[in-house]
């Protein structure tokens, strides 16, 4: 569903993705691990249509679609989704006011007909449940004066409410107490099916105890260094990135 | 005599003219009013508080009002979207003379009188004597030095000690093409009587394409414990100036509270003032202005503080499209002796054209030391970072720069008590901005 093909990337002339080939398969979890500046969290901005990069070779395709021809609204109407590293406030304008709008804009774009309020309330109910998000934060204005864990499981909530074929993670689970991280596996657990695929961008290997990925890539400066199943992460989480870090050197 | 003292001269003749000036009371102020006004003229840039507009559209007006009241039209049609008749009193002025046909305010809500002003002057009260033309500074403005002398109709609002009066009342004046050239001078007063509360919803309008000058000015008198609260609508026509002014005073426990929402018209310059006078009185002065094409609107606020522990909260925020061009000036003083004051202020910008410019300046005057003042002031664009978060969530670009700028005009009209009024604001903030269909479904 989702194949990357020597994406190579830059921000302000400087080279930060050297290359990535990366194919995912429909229904599969791929984790992307690495160090502070890898490159992985650009990676997953450059797919959701970040305009602060700039793509300066190779091609990624979504179900078989140029996803560089596509605006992000585009991207996330054809069913792909970032979770945020940082979720952005958005003063103002609250929770379900924003999430109705989204949802419908990708009934839209599929020719169905708008969600009806009802529908659209019980669903919601629901899924703040999945992550245990209070059902107060759904009046309140996005992401405005909530906790950090608040707003990361808000992120999962987005997620299950708008049911996307490919999720990317970044870095969800940063500052998580365990609680939070427990709450957001568990919203991702609860999404997992064979027709959606998720790509967890994360530092540590802690996430990956709660969801268990299929395949595992270590990304150090720019370059996907090797690939492998989940064991990959429990080695790393024992070795640290440094003798990856020097593989790349060699 | 030059061209400036010339223009000068053109309200003396229109004032000489008048066919009277009420009783003695009233007169002596008005032609202190009148003597003020040509102390110092008409203002210019060199005036600090004057310096940004350019007023040469206004001071295309002779200044004299229309002998009759010209064609209304459908121009009142949207004070069916407002306060629909049978909801509210209303009191309609055209071309600042009363229009009794399309005015109702015979059977007030309990505990109130309104009158209209020419009414109310002849029976002359004393709350009347004690309060009209005591309040608007003709030192403040050439502008109410001009309202208070050439002051045409306009209304008396009583509230009874004690009344909460729940239904709000609507005063609209509407400017006709018979005031192309010319000009009108409404004038309200409204005094809520101890621990009283009260609210009026003014709305200015006029002929879409005249070039007519209104000056209106309003009191509003707050006794002891009372709550006078103010909405003021103006939705002028393209080439129609408003050059107004309020003023609110709280006494000891009171409240008063007025809130401006400009979208429309060629220039707009409103002075708001509020004082709180007594112990523990609350000023409360808010605005929302929309401005597109050339437009100028200006925003001038002067809050004193009187007394101890009082209390004052300024919120105004522009959206700026086209070439347009704003002014929030608002001024917090502090007098001696008014500890425990707590005041503040914001004002925010949103420019959505490269062309368009908000200016902001703050001012405080603190001469106590035990005081709690803030202020902020921004001039901005939208938020990129928001715009993407909501592109990456399927919504497209227009619709979350309208969002985002819905959101940020929205929060203060939020804050407005007199809900239809809210609702009307709601309303005219949508139709401002693209995929105003949209909006309203995400709402409903």
């Amino acid at each position: 569903m989702l194949k990357i093909d020597h994406l190579q990337a830059s921000i302000e002339d400087t080279e930060i993705l050297k290359g990535i080939d990366l194919e995912m398969g429909g229904g599969e979890v791929h984790a992307i691990m690495g160090p502070n500046g890898s490159g992985k969290s650009t990676l997953a901005k450059i797919l959701a249509g970040d305009e602060a990069y700039e793509v300066t070779g190779g091609s990624v395709q979504l179900d078989g679609q140029d996803l560089f021809a596509m605006e992000p609204e585009e991207r996330a109407r054809a069913g792909l989704f970032m979770g945020f590293q940082y979720p952005v406030e958005i003063p103002g304008v609250s929770n379900s006011y924003f999430l109705k709008a989204a949802v419908n804009a990708a009934r839209q774009a599929r020719g169905e007909a708008e969600i009806d309020p009802v529908s659209f309330l019980k669903m919601a109910r629901e899924r703040a449940k999945w992550v245990k998000l209070d059902e107060s934060l759904l009046n309140r204005p996005v992401n405005a004066g909530f906790s950090g864990g608040e707003k990361k499981r808000n992120e999962i909530f987005h997620l299950a409410m708008l049911e996307p074929r490919l999720a990317i993670l970044d870095e969800t689970d940063s500052g998580l107490d365990i609680d939070a991280l427990r709450a957001v596996a568990d919203g991702v657990n609860s999404m997992r099916s064979e027709q959606r695929s998720f790509l967890v961008i994360t530092h540590y290997q802690r996430l990956l105890n709660y969801i268990v990925p299929d395949h595992v890539h270590v990304m150090v400066n720019g370059r996907i260094v090797r690939s492998g199943g989940k064991e990959l992460a429990e080695e790393l989480e024992r070795t640290g990135y440094e003798l990856f870090e020097d593989e790349e050197a060699a | 005599m030059g061209a400036v003292e010339e223009l000068q001269s053109v309200p003396r003749s229109v004032f000489d003219g008048l066919p009277g000036l009420g009783p003695e009371w009233l007169a002596q102020r008005r032609r202190a009013a009148m003597a003020t006004f040509e102390a110092h003229g008409f203002p210019t840039q060199r005036w600090e508080a004057w310096r940004r507009i350019d007023l040469t559209p206004v001071l295309r007006s002779d200044f004299a009002t229309p002998s009759a009241p010209g064609e209304v039209g459908d121009g009142l049609d949207r004070l069916e979207a407002l306060l629909p008749r049978g909801s509210a009193p209303r009191l309609i002025f055209v071309d600042g003379q009363l229009d009794r046909e399309r005015s109702a305010f015979a059977e007030p809500p309990a505990g109130v009188s309104i009158t209209p002003l020419s009414e109310a002057v002849e029976a002359e009260p004393a709350w009347l004597r004690e309060h009209l033309a005591a309040h608007a500074d003709p030192e403040n403005s050439p502008f109410i030095a001009l309202n208070t002398a050439l002051m045409g109709d306009g209304v008396a609002i009583d509230v009874a000690p004690g009344a909460l009066v729940e239904t709000p009342i609507l005063v609209a004046c509407y400017t006709t093409a018979a005031t192309a050239g010319h000009a009108v001078y409404p004038r309200v007063i409204v005094h809520g009587g101890e621990a009283s509360e009260v609210h009026v919803v003014e709305h200015h309008s006029g002929d879409p394409q005249a070039a007519y000058l209104s000056c209106p000015v309003t009191e509003l008198v707050a006794d002891r414990g009372a709550q006078v609260n103010l909405v003021r609508i103006s939705e002028e026509g393209d080439a129609g100036c408003q050059v107004g002014a309020v003023s609110g005073t709280a006494d000891r426990d009171a409240r008063v509270a007025a809130h401006s929402f400009v979208q429309g018209g060629d220039r707009i310059r409103l002075d708001l003032e509020a004082r709180a006078g007594g112990d523990n009185a609350e000023g409360d002065l808010t605005g929302v202005h929309l401005t597109d094409g050339a437009q100028f609107v200006d925003h001038h606020t002067w809050v004193h503080h009187d007394a101890e522990h009082t209390r004052s909260r300024q919120v105004f925020k522009g959206v700026l499209a086209g070439r347009s061009e704003t002014v929030f000036d608002g001024l917090i003083k502090v007098h001696p002796g008014a500890q425990k004051t707590d005041a503040e202020q914001e004002n925010r910008n949103l420019v959505l054209a490269p062309r368009a410019l908000a200016h902001s300046n703050p001012r405080l005057e603190i001469f106590a030391d035990d005081v709690r003042c803030t202020h902020g002031s921004t001039v901005g664009e939208l938020d990129e970072q928001a715009i993407f978060y909501m592109r990456s969530r399927g919504i497209d670009t227009a619709t979350a720069r309208s969002l985002l700028t819905f959101a940020f005009a929205a929060e203060v009209i939020d804050t407005v008590r007199c809900k239809p009024a809210a609702a009307y604001e709601r309303a005219r903030l949508r139709r401002f901005l693209p995929g105003s269909e949209q909006l309203e479904e995400l709402e409903g």
